[in-house]
Protein backbone atom coordinates (compact mmCIF):
# COMPACT_ATOMS: atom_id res chain seq x y z
CA UNK A 1 0.00 0.00 0.00
CA UNK A 2 1.58 3.34 -1.06
CA UNK A 3 0.70 6.91 -0.11
CA UNK A 4 0.03 9.70 -2.87
CA UNK A 5 2.76 12.11 -2.96
CA UNK A 6 0.14 14.76 -1.66
CA UNK A 7 -0.81 12.74 0.77
CA UNK A 8 2.95 12.60 2.09
CA UNK A 9 3.05 15.85 1.73
CA UNK A 10 -0.37 16.76 3.39
CA UNK A 11 0.99 14.49 6.29
CA UNK A 12 4.35 16.14 6.34
CA UNK A 13 2.36 19.95 6.54
CA UNK A 14 -0.09 19.19 9.21
CA UNK A 15 3.19 17.26 11.69
CA UNK A 16 5.18 20.78 10.83
CA UNK A 17 1.86 22.54 11.75
CA UNK A 18 0.80 20.80 14.52
CA UNK A 19 4.66 21.24 16.23
CA UNK A 20 4.33 24.74 15.73
CA UNK A 21 1.25 24.84 17.37
CA UNK A 22 2.23 23.16 20.47
CA UNK A 23 5.24 24.82 20.99
CA UNK A 24 3.17 28.24 20.52
CA UNK A 25 0.86 27.29 22.78
CA UNK A 26 2.93 26.31 25.22
CA UNK A 27 4.44 30.25 25.74
CA UNK A 28 1.02 31.24 26.68
CA UNK A 29 0.11 31.66 30.47
CA UNK A 30 -2.80 29.44 30.51
CA UNK A 31 -0.48 26.43 28.94
CA UNK A 32 2.19 26.97 31.74
CA UNK A 33 0.24 23.99 33.91
CA UNK A 34 1.06 22.13 30.57
CA UNK A 35 4.38 22.77 29.67
CA UNK A 36 5.32 22.82 33.21
CA UNK A 37 4.16 18.83 33.38
CA UNK A 38 6.60 18.31 30.28
CA UNK A 39 9.64 19.40 32.31
CA UNK A 40 11.78 17.41 34.57
CA UNK A 41 11.40 20.46 36.94
CA UNK A 42 7.47 18.58 37.92
CA UNK A 43 9.07 16.21 39.25
CA UNK A 44 11.73 17.96 41.01
CA UNK A 45 8.94 20.17 42.80
CA UNK A 46 6.98 17.05 44.07
CA UNK A 47 10.27 16.04 45.54
CA UNK A 48 11.18 19.44 47.22
CA UNK A 49 7.35 19.63 48.34
CA UNK A 50 7.91 16.31 50.60
CA UNK A 51 11.35 17.05 51.30
CA UNK A 52 10.68 18.19 54.84
CA UNK A 53 12.98 17.43 57.26
CA UNK A 54 15.92 19.55 57.87
CA UNK A 55 19.57 19.04 57.64
CA UNK A 56 20.75 18.92 61.28
CA UNK A 57 24.46 18.63 60.62
CA UNK A 58 24.39 22.69 59.24
CA UNK A 59 23.24 25.53 61.74
CA UNK A 60 22.80 29.17 60.06
CA UNK A 61 23.84 32.34 61.97
CA UNK A 62 22.28 35.18 61.29
CA UNK A 63 24.84 38.18 61.00
CA UNK A 64 21.94 40.92 59.51
CA UNK A 65 23.77 43.89 59.05
CA UNK A 66 25.86 43.56 62.22
CA UNK A 67 29.34 45.32 62.38
CA UNK A 68 32.85 42.89 61.09
CA UNK A 69 33.25 43.18 64.80
CA UNK A 70 30.75 41.22 65.98
CA UNK A 71 31.31 39.23 63.19
CA UNK A 72 34.56 38.45 64.69
CA UNK A 73 33.74 38.16 67.91
CA UNK A 74 31.43 35.76 66.95
CA UNK A 75 33.74 33.61 64.93
CA UNK A 76 35.75 33.76 67.59
CA UNK A 77 32.89 32.61 70.05
CA UNK A 78 31.70 29.69 67.85
CA UNK A 79 35.46 28.55 66.99
CA UNK A 80 35.70 27.88 70.57
CA UNK A 81 32.91 25.21 70.33
CA UNK A 82 34.73 23.37 67.48
CA UNK A 83 32.56 23.25 64.91
CA UNK A 84 33.25 21.57 61.89
CA UNK A 85 33.72 24.36 59.52
CA UNK A 86 32.74 27.93 59.84
CA UNK A 87 31.68 29.51 56.27
CA UNK A 88 30.76 32.98 55.99
CA UNK A 89 28.44 34.76 53.08
CA UNK A 90 29.32 38.35 53.29
CA UNK A 91 27.73 39.22 49.49
CA UNK A 92 25.36 40.46 51.36
CA UNK A 93 27.08 43.94 52.51
CA UNK A 94 27.47 45.29 48.63
CA UNK A 95 26.45 44.09 44.94
CA UNK A 96 29.77 41.71 44.84
CA UNK A 97 29.70 37.92 45.42
CA UNK A 98 31.51 36.03 47.62
CA UNK A 99 32.21 34.86 50.45
CA UNK A 100 35.38 34.09 53.33
CA UNK A 101 35.31 30.43 54.42
CA UNK A 102 37.53 29.05 57.90
CA UNK A 103 38.09 25.92 58.95
CA UNK A 104 38.52 24.76 62.82
CA UNK B 1 42.52 30.43 66.93
CA UNK B 2 45.90 29.06 66.30
CA UNK B 3 43.73 25.96 65.43
CA UNK B 4 42.63 27.69 62.22
CA UNK B 5 43.83 26.10 59.13
CA UNK B 6 42.88 28.24 55.99
CA UNK B 7 43.48 28.11 52.15
CA UNK B 8 46.08 30.13 49.91
CA UNK B 9 43.40 31.20 47.73
CA UNK B 10 42.31 35.13 47.74
CA UNK B 11 40.37 37.65 45.25
CA UNK B 12 42.04 40.70 45.39
CA UNK B 13 38.79 42.62 45.43
CA UNK B 14 37.87 40.95 48.49
CA UNK B 15 40.62 42.58 50.66
CA UNK B 16 38.79 45.66 51.30
CA UNK B 17 35.93 43.11 53.04
CA UNK B 18 37.79 40.86 55.14
CA UNK B 19 40.21 43.69 56.40
CA UNK B 20 38.51 44.89 59.35
CA UNK B 21 38.84 41.04 60.41
CA UNK B 22 41.57 41.41 61.75
CA UNK B 23 43.82 38.07 62.77
CA UNK B 24 41.84 36.27 59.75
CA UNK B 25 42.88 38.81 57.46
CA UNK B 26 46.39 38.10 58.35
CA UNK B 27 46.04 34.20 57.10
CA UNK B 28 45.41 32.86 53.58
CA UNK B 29 41.23 32.98 53.12
CA UNK B 30 39.43 30.82 50.92
CA UNK B 31 36.35 32.14 48.43
CA UNK B 32 33.79 30.11 46.36
CA UNK B 33 31.39 31.91 44.55
CA UNK B 34 28.15 32.70 45.44
CA UNK B 35 26.32 33.72 42.63
CA UNK B 36 22.76 32.16 41.81
CA UNK B 37 20.53 32.43 39.18
CA UNK B 38 17.50 30.97 40.71
CA UNK B 39 15.99 28.01 39.09
CA UNK B 40 16.89 24.35 38.98
CA UNK B 41 20.59 24.40 38.60
CA UNK B 42 23.80 25.89 40.44
CA UNK B 43 27.21 26.43 38.59
CA UNK B 44 29.83 25.04 39.88
CA UNK B 45 32.34 27.27 39.27
CA UNK B 46 32.50 31.33 37.57
CA UNK B 47 35.07 32.64 36.70
CA UNK B 48 37.02 36.24 37.91
CA UNK B 49 39.73 37.27 35.88
CA UNK B 50 40.39 34.40 33.99
CA UNK B 51 40.39 32.12 37.22
CA UNK B 52 37.74 29.50 37.37
CA UNK B 53 36.51 29.69 41.37
CA UNK B 54 34.06 26.87 42.83
CA UNK B 55 30.80 26.97 44.10
CA UNK B 56 30.93 28.12 48.04
CA UNK B 57 29.48 25.00 48.84
CA UNK B 58 32.39 22.74 46.68
CA UNK B 59 34.90 24.90 49.27
CA UNK B 60 33.16 24.44 51.74
CA UNK B 61 32.68 20.45 50.89
CA UNK B 62 36.88 20.62 50.43
CA UNK B 63 37.88 21.08 54.47
CA UNK B 64 35.35 18.18 55.10
CA UNK B 65 35.91 15.37 52.78
CA UNK B 66 38.37 15.58 50.10
CA UNK B 67 37.70 12.51 48.14
CA UNK B 68 34.13 13.85 47.64
CA UNK B 69 35.77 17.20 46.66
CA UNK B 70 37.63 15.86 44.05
CA UNK B 71 35.37 13.98 42.60
CA UNK B 72 32.80 16.79 42.31
CA UNK B 73 35.85 18.73 40.61
CA UNK B 74 36.82 15.93 38.32
CA UNK B 75 32.62 15.47 37.07
CA UNK B 76 32.63 17.19 33.82
CA UNK B 77 29.08 18.61 34.29
CA UNK B 78 28.85 22.68 34.65
CA UNK B 79 26.53 22.59 37.50
CA UNK B 80 24.31 20.43 39.91
CA UNK B 81 20.71 20.31 40.76
CA UNK B 82 20.48 21.82 44.65
CA UNK B 83 18.22 19.43 46.49
CA UNK B 84 15.93 22.13 48.05
CA UNK B 85 14.43 21.59 52.04
CA UNK B 86 11.94 23.43 53.60
CA UNK B 87 13.21 23.93 56.80
CA UNK B 88 16.71 25.08 56.95
CA UNK B 89 15.34 27.88 59.55
CA UNK B 90 14.54 25.41 62.49
CA UNK B 91 18.81 25.18 63.04
CA UNK B 92 19.38 29.18 63.07
CA UNK B 93 21.41 31.33 65.41
CA UNK B 94 20.81 35.13 65.79
CA UNK B 95 24.47 36.71 66.75
CA UNK B 96 23.06 37.82 69.65
CA UNK B 97 22.73 34.87 70.84
CA UNK B 98 26.02 33.79 69.80
CA UNK B 99 27.58 37.21 71.12
CA UNK B 100 25.72 36.08 74.62
CA UNK B 101 26.97 32.54 74.24
CA UNK B 102 23.10 31.98 74.45
CA UNK B 103 22.94 28.15 73.04
CA UNK B 104 23.57 24.72 73.90
CA UNK B 105 27.26 23.57 73.05
CA UNK B 106 25.59 20.69 71.19
CA UNK B 107 24.12 22.86 68.40
CA UNK B 108 27.40 24.34 67.53
CA UNK B 109 29.71 21.21 67.93
CA UNK B 110 31.16 19.50 65.30
CA UNK B 111 28.21 20.91 62.69
CA UNK B 112 28.81 22.66 59.77
CA UNK B 113 28.26 26.89 60.59
CA UNK B 114 27.23 28.88 57.66
CA UNK B 115 26.94 32.72 58.70
CA UNK B 116 25.06 35.16 56.29
CA UNK B 117 22.05 37.46 56.23
CA UNK B 118 19.13 35.36 57.67
CA UNK B 119 16.70 38.53 57.66
CA UNK B 120 16.77 41.63 60.05
CA UNK B 121 17.39 41.42 63.50
CA UNK B 122 15.33 42.54 66.45
CA UNK B 123 17.56 45.47 66.48
CA UNK B 124 17.07 46.36 62.99
CA UNK B 125 14.14 48.00 61.02
CA UNK B 126 11.34 45.05 60.21
CA UNK B 127 10.68 46.67 56.68
CA UNK B 128 13.40 45.58 55.71
CA UNK B 129 12.89 41.88 56.21
CA UNK B 130 12.81 39.41 53.03
CA UNK B 131 13.87 42.69 50.54
CA UNK B 132 17.93 41.67 50.76
CA UNK B 133 19.63 38.46 49.26
CA UNK B 134 16.46 36.62 48.60
CA UNK B 135 16.27 34.60 45.68
CA UNK B 136 13.35 32.65 44.18
CA UNK B 137 13.29 29.35 44.33
CA UNK B 138 10.88 25.78 43.58
CA UNK B 139 10.31 26.18 47.54
CA UNK B 140 9.66 30.04 47.72
CA UNK B 141 11.91 32.99 48.30
CA UNK B 142 15.23 32.08 49.99
CA UNK B 143 18.01 33.80 51.73
CA UNK B 144 20.86 33.46 49.82
CA UNK B 145 22.47 31.79 52.90
CA UNK B 146 19.84 29.33 52.43
CA UNK B 147 20.87 28.07 49.28
CA UNK B 148 24.11 27.99 49.82
CA UNK B 149 23.06 25.96 52.90
CA UNK B 150 21.01 23.58 50.73
CA UNK B 151 23.46 23.00 47.67
CA UNK B 152 26.22 22.49 51.03
CA UNK B 153 23.77 19.49 52.70
CA UNK B 154 23.04 18.34 48.41
CA UNK B 155 27.16 17.77 47.82
CA UNK B 156 27.63 16.20 51.15
CA UNK B 157 25.37 12.99 50.94
CA UNK B 158 21.77 14.41 49.56
CA UNK B 159 23.15 14.09 45.89
CA UNK B 160 20.49 14.09 42.72
CA UNK B 161 22.33 12.06 40.14
CA UNK B 162 21.53 12.63 36.64
CA UNK B 163 22.98 10.00 33.59
CA UNK B 164 22.43 12.01 30.36
CA UNK B 165 23.74 8.43 28.81
CA UNK B 166 21.19 6.65 30.74
CA UNK B 167 18.53 9.03 29.41
CA UNK B 168 19.42 8.28 25.66
CA UNK B 169 18.56 4.63 26.48
CA UNK B 170 15.51 5.27 28.12
CA UNK B 171 15.07 7.14 25.12
CA UNK B 172 15.65 4.25 22.86
CA UNK B 173 13.25 1.71 24.57
CA UNK B 174 10.66 3.72 25.11
CA UNK B 175 10.52 4.33 20.71
CA UNK B 176 11.19 0.47 20.34
CA UNK B 177 8.45 -0.19 22.47
CA UNK B 178 5.78 2.32 20.98
CA UNK B 179 6.89 0.92 17.69
CA UNK B 180 5.34 -2.77 19.04
CA UNK B 181 2.53 -1.26 20.29
CA UNK B 182 1.69 0.35 17.09
CA UNK B 183 2.85 -1.93 14.80
CA UNK B 184 -0.10 -4.74 16.79
CA UNK B 185 -2.52 -1.68 16.71
CA UNK B 186 -2.53 -0.20 13.40
CA UNK B 187 -4.93 -2.15 11.70
CA UNK B 188 -7.53 -0.95 13.58
CA UNK B 189 -10.37 1.61 12.40
CA UNK B 190 -8.98 4.75 12.06
CA UNK B 191 -10.77 6.55 15.04
CA UNK B 192 -10.39 3.62 17.26
CA UNK B 193 -6.41 3.93 16.75
CA UNK B 194 -6.56 7.44 17.06
CA UNK B 195 -8.56 6.91 20.54
CA UNK B 196 -6.21 4.54 21.95
CA UNK B 197 -2.89 6.41 20.83
CA UNK B 198 -4.27 9.73 22.59
CA UNK B 199 -4.94 7.52 26.04
CA UNK B 200 -1.76 5.35 25.53
CA UNK B 201 0.08 9.14 25.15
CA UNK B 202 -1.80 9.57 28.89
CA UNK B 203 -0.70 6.79 29.95
CA UNK B 204 2.81 6.82 29.75
CA UNK B 205 3.13 10.17 30.41
CA UNK B 206 1.73 9.96 34.39
CA UNK B 207 3.32 6.08 34.24
CA UNK B 208 6.62 7.70 33.55
CA UNK B 209 5.80 10.58 36.02
CA UNK B 210 5.39 8.13 38.95
CA UNK B 211 8.41 6.02 37.99
CA UNK B 212 10.36 9.09 37.84
CA UNK B 213 8.83 9.92 40.87
CA UNK B 214 9.93 7.19 42.83
CA UNK B 215 13.36 6.66 41.45
CA UNK B 216 14.14 10.47 42.04
CA UNK B 217 12.94 10.18 46.14
CA UNK B 218 14.11 6.36 46.51
CA UNK B 219 17.58 6.10 44.87
CA UNK B 220 17.60 9.93 43.97
CA UNK B 221 18.21 9.62 40.23
CA UNK B 222 16.78 12.02 38.32
CA UNK B 223 15.67 10.38 34.43
CA UNK B 224 15.06 13.01 31.68
CA UNK B 225 11.41 12.76 31.94
CA UNK B 226 10.84 15.37 29.56
CA UNK B 227 12.83 13.49 26.60
CA UNK B 228 11.00 10.64 26.95
CA UNK B 229 7.28 12.80 27.10
CA UNK B 230 8.25 14.35 24.42
CA UNK B 231 9.89 11.64 21.94
CA UNK B 232 6.52 9.56 23.01
CA UNK B 233 3.85 12.90 21.70
CA UNK B 234 6.35 12.72 18.67
CA UNK B 235 6.10 9.38 17.65
CA UNK B 236 2.32 8.89 18.61
CA UNK B 237 1.08 11.85 16.53
CA UNK B 238 2.84 10.61 14.20
CA UNK B 239 1.66 7.53 13.79
CA UNK B 240 -2.23 9.02 14.01
CA UNK B 241 -0.88 11.22 10.92
CA UNK B 242 0.64 7.73 8.92
CA UNK B 243 -2.51 5.95 9.86
CA UNK B 244 -4.95 8.84 8.97
CA UNK B 245 -2.99 8.80 5.40
CA UNK B 246 -2.95 5.17 5.33
CA UNK B 247 -6.81 4.98 5.48
CA UNK B 248 -7.35 7.38 3.21
CA UNK B 249 -5.33 6.11 0.24
CA UNK B 250 -7.11 2.73 1.15
CA UNK B 251 -10.38 4.87 0.82
CA UNK B 252 -8.96 6.15 -2.19
CA UNK B 253 -7.81 2.98 -3.59
CA UNK B 254 -11.56 1.45 -3.04
CA UNK B 255 -13.12 4.65 -4.20
CA UNK B 256 -11.36 4.24 -7.86
CA UNK B 257 -12.58 0.72 -8.10
CA UNK B 258 -14.17 0.33 -11.61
Amino acid sequence: MRFKSDQKLLSLVAIVVSALLFAYAMKFEGFKGISTLLKNSFILDVNYSTNNLPDTSIVLVNIAFQEQDSMKRAIEILSEYRPKVIGIDISNFNEMSSCLILIS
Amino acid sequence: MSNFDFLDFVLPFEEHRTENLGQFHQSNITYGHVNFSGGYEIEKFDSYNKKQIPHFSIELLGFLDRPAYGKILDDPSESFIPNYRRNFSVLELELYEVLDKYFVESRVNAKVIIMGHLGYSILMDPSQKNCIDTHETPVGLMFGSEILATAFSTLNGNFIHRYRSLNILLVFLNTVLLFMIINKTLTWRPILYFLFIQVLILCIWMGYSYIAYIILTKFSYLIDYESLIISTLVLGELSCFYKLGLSANTHTSLSTKP
